[in-house]
């Protein structure tokens, strides 16, 4: 419970009534805004309403943990700070999603939207009916399509010089840079805050971890993996090895056979027709080998070597 | 217009919160109970962890576990328990999202035993604490609670009875193949025995020690029967004691104990047997094997008189000491247990009973008897 006794009281008390009756009073207040199509009365209901609904989820949940927290009294090491914790967070989340929910309605245009949607349905509904009624003209259904007061005036093109036009642009691109870098600034600070009081806290004897999310572990894996199969990109020794190895099973495949991903060195070297008595080809094949599957790799001396023998055979 | 949009998106978003929950809360939920060890000693601590992971993105903000235990084992605090025939233990827990909780719980162990948790139920709530989302989750995790020690006092005679009574049958015979090590010569050695090797080296006659040529045998036969329709269970959990105590007492001297009852094995339901052994694995599974036993419902033992006789029929000369605890003082499983012991001579029969009862001896004549007094506090 907090420290003030008015909000102790706010939070104890089941107010289902009190909240039916300040909404009745906010749809009577927007109503007759309506009726006598004075703004004000409008917005003041509207407001009226937006601030009932966060405060009845808000009232909700406060009354909801204070209900659990007082039927598990008893229970031995009740998490109390945590819970309030996670449900504090959690309900943050909820109330910034329904405020910027609440604060977009007015914007959707919802009488545009159901005009077009009840045009529709009149269209479909009078279709149908003409197979019942055969008399019925198609000015019926051409009926009612004018569209709704409220539409914003088109504005009439103004022509304007190539340097107005550039530094218009120009304003529009850097207020929106602005802008952008205004709210990740605000998204910086807010999770700097959440972070704080995220941090680890002791509310009692339990022992705490975060865990990894595996979402990111299994993305780094990916990119792991990824990395491996990219040959040209290698520059190490082992990397060399392959790539030598590679140029070679292409010389001699000839007939362009295909060569399944899964063959041993042997298997591609059958396939691709490599002569067994050839002693600079067995030298690849066991660098090869070292470079693909041991645990180390292959060396500086493993490449000088092979180098050096190359040069001797002629290779 | 507006209003009713409002009042749409409100009444949408809290829907989608809970079909959320309703859907997703249990995904990634692990939960797991365990005790930190396989083993503990009646009426010491023990620690039970609950461990709860949460391995997604939505938190849960009251989390109930609940699992059933037996009841001797009773946990030192809290209300949320109920116990009646078992523990039933219901604890709350608040999860953040990919978060591990572990919680310890201690408890004292009550009662000796075997004891296992085989499910864990999980409730959940949904951010509002409306709604409530159950699952099962079946773990495995077990704890063998052994005897405790018998009363030392009491137990200094009949062990020094027995372990006297095993060294001098030690002594009767010597198996020359077997070399134990060197000592001193004294008078009554014989000059075969002399070790010249050792006698150059040191400049004293030395004289080699073997084994024995018998091996060093002692079987338990403890007997949880009673004499009356109304049952001690004091006095058959204290036979378990004392059996537990000197099979201890007895293997740390090195001597091999092998251990049959009619109490029945609480995995097989058959009367307990278990082989002749030594050493710490012997110990832990002679322990394992009396934490398991149990004598209800005593109807299904089987007469340990008739235990005895098969015995007989198997036993080896003179190899092996019998001792024999039991409270009931029935004639007819004396009568047996004679038998037994006329091949086995200073066997030993302990037998626990309350103050006000009397050790009838004259019914086994043939072993050493002793009388272990149970005090009418011990339950």
């Amino acid at each position: 419970m907090t420290k003030n006794k008015w909000l102790n009281r706010w939070i104890v008390c089941r107010l289902e009534n009190f909240h039916f009756a300040v909404a009745v009073i906010c749809v009577m207040l927007y109503a007759a805004g309506m009726i006598a199509e004075e703004e004000k009365l409008k917005k003041a209901g509207y407001a009226g309403a937006f601030v009932l609904i966060l405060a009845f989820f808000v009232h909700k949940y406060l009354h909801a943990q204070y209900e659990f927290l007082c039927l598990h009294r008893d229970v031995d090491r009740l998490p109390v700070g945590q819970m309030k914790q996670v449900g504090g967070i959690f309900m943050g989340i909820f109330l910034m999603a329904l405020s910027a929910l609440l604060a977009v309605a007015p914007f959707l245009n919802v009488e545009y939207i159901l005009f077009y949607v009840g045009n529709v349905m009149r269209v479909i509904v009078q279709f149908l009916v003409s197979f019942l009624e055969p008399g019925s003209s198609e000015a019926d259904i051409q009926q009612g399509q004018s569209a709704p007061r409220g539409m914003m005036p088109e504005l009439p093109p103004v022509e304007r010089g190539w340097l107005a036009e550039f530094l218009d642009r120009l304003a529009t691109i850097a207020g929106y840079c602005i802008i952008a870098a205004f709210v990740l600034y605000l998204l910086y600070l807010f999770f700097q805050k959440v972070k704080y009081w995220l941090r680890p806290r002791s509310f009692d004897d339990d022992e705490k971890v975060f865990l990894k999310p595996e979402l990111f572990s299994e993305l780094l894996d990916r990119k792991k993996e990824k990395r491996e199969k990219r040959l040209w990109m290698d520059f190490s020794y082992n990397g060399r090895v392959r790539k030598w190895y590679k140029k070679a099973v292409q010389q001699k495949n000839v007939r362009k056979k295909k060569i399944p991903f899964s063959a041993s060195p042997s298997e591609i070297e059958a396939i691709a027709g490599f002569e067994e008595h050839e002693a600079a080809q067995r030298e690849l094949h066991m660098l090869y080998e070292k470079a693909r599957y041991s645990e180390h790799g292959c060396g500086r001396e493993d490449i000088v070597r092979y180098a050096q023998y190359g040069r001797e055979n002629g290779a | 217009m507006d209003l009713i949009v409002m009042v749409v998106f409100a009444i949408l978003l809290y829907l989608v919160q809970g079909w959320l929950y309703d859907r997703f809360w249990s995904r990634g939920m692990e939960a797991e109970i365990r005790f930190q060890d396989d083993a503990a000693v009646e009426g010491e601590m023990g620690y039970l962890q609950e461990t709860v992971t949460n391995r997604k993105f939505l938190p849960l903000p009251a989390l109930h576990v609940k699992f059933q235990i037996d009841r001797n084992l009773k946990f030192l605090t809290g209300e949320n328990m109920a116990v009646t025939d078992q523990t039933y233990r219901n604890d709350v827990f608040s999860t953040l999202p990919w978060q591990k909780i572990t919680r310890t719980l201690q408890f004292s162990c009550l009662k000796r035993g075997y004891y296992t948790c085989s499910q864990v139920d999980l409730v959940a709530h949904d951010l509002f604490l409306t709604k409530s989302m159950a699952v099962m989750i079946p773990v495995q995790t077990s704890l063998y609670v052994y005897p405790s020690a018998a009363d030392m006092e009491q137990l200094a005679i009949p062990f020094y009875q027995v372990l006297g009574s095993v060294l001098s049958r030690n002594r009767l015979s010597e198996d020359p193949f077997e070399f134990r090590g060197i000592r001193e010569y004294q008078p009554y050695d014989s000059m075969r025995e002399v070790n010249w090797k050792a006698t150059a080296k040191t400049g004293e006659l030395k004289v080699n020690v073997h084994e024995s040529t018998a091996s060093q045998k002692v079987m338990i036969l403890l007997n949880l029967e009673s004499d009356f329709v109304w049952a001690d269970n004091a006095l058959r959990e204290e036979s378990i004691r004392i059996a537990g105590s000197m099979m201890m007492a007895l293997t740390e001297q090195g001597i091999s104990v092998s251990l049959i009852s009619n109490g029945m094995d609480l995995f097989t339901g058959q009367p307990v047997y278990l082989d002749a052994g030594a050493g710490t694995e012997h110990q832990r599974s002679l322990l394992e094997l009396l934490s398991r036993i149990c004598y209800e419902p005593a109807e299904q033992m089987r007469r340990f008189g008739e235990m005895l006789r098969e015995q007989r029929k198997e036993a080896e000369m003179g190899n092996t000491l019998y001792l024999l605890i039991s409270s009931s003082q029935r004639e007819e499983m004396l009568l047996e247990y004679g038998e037994l012991c006329a091949r086995s001579p200073q066997s030993v029969w302990i037998a626990p009973l309350r103050p006000d009862d009397t050790l009838q001896e004259n019914r086994c004549l043939s072993a050493v008897s002793m009388k272990w007094t149970v005090n009418y506090d011990k339950k």
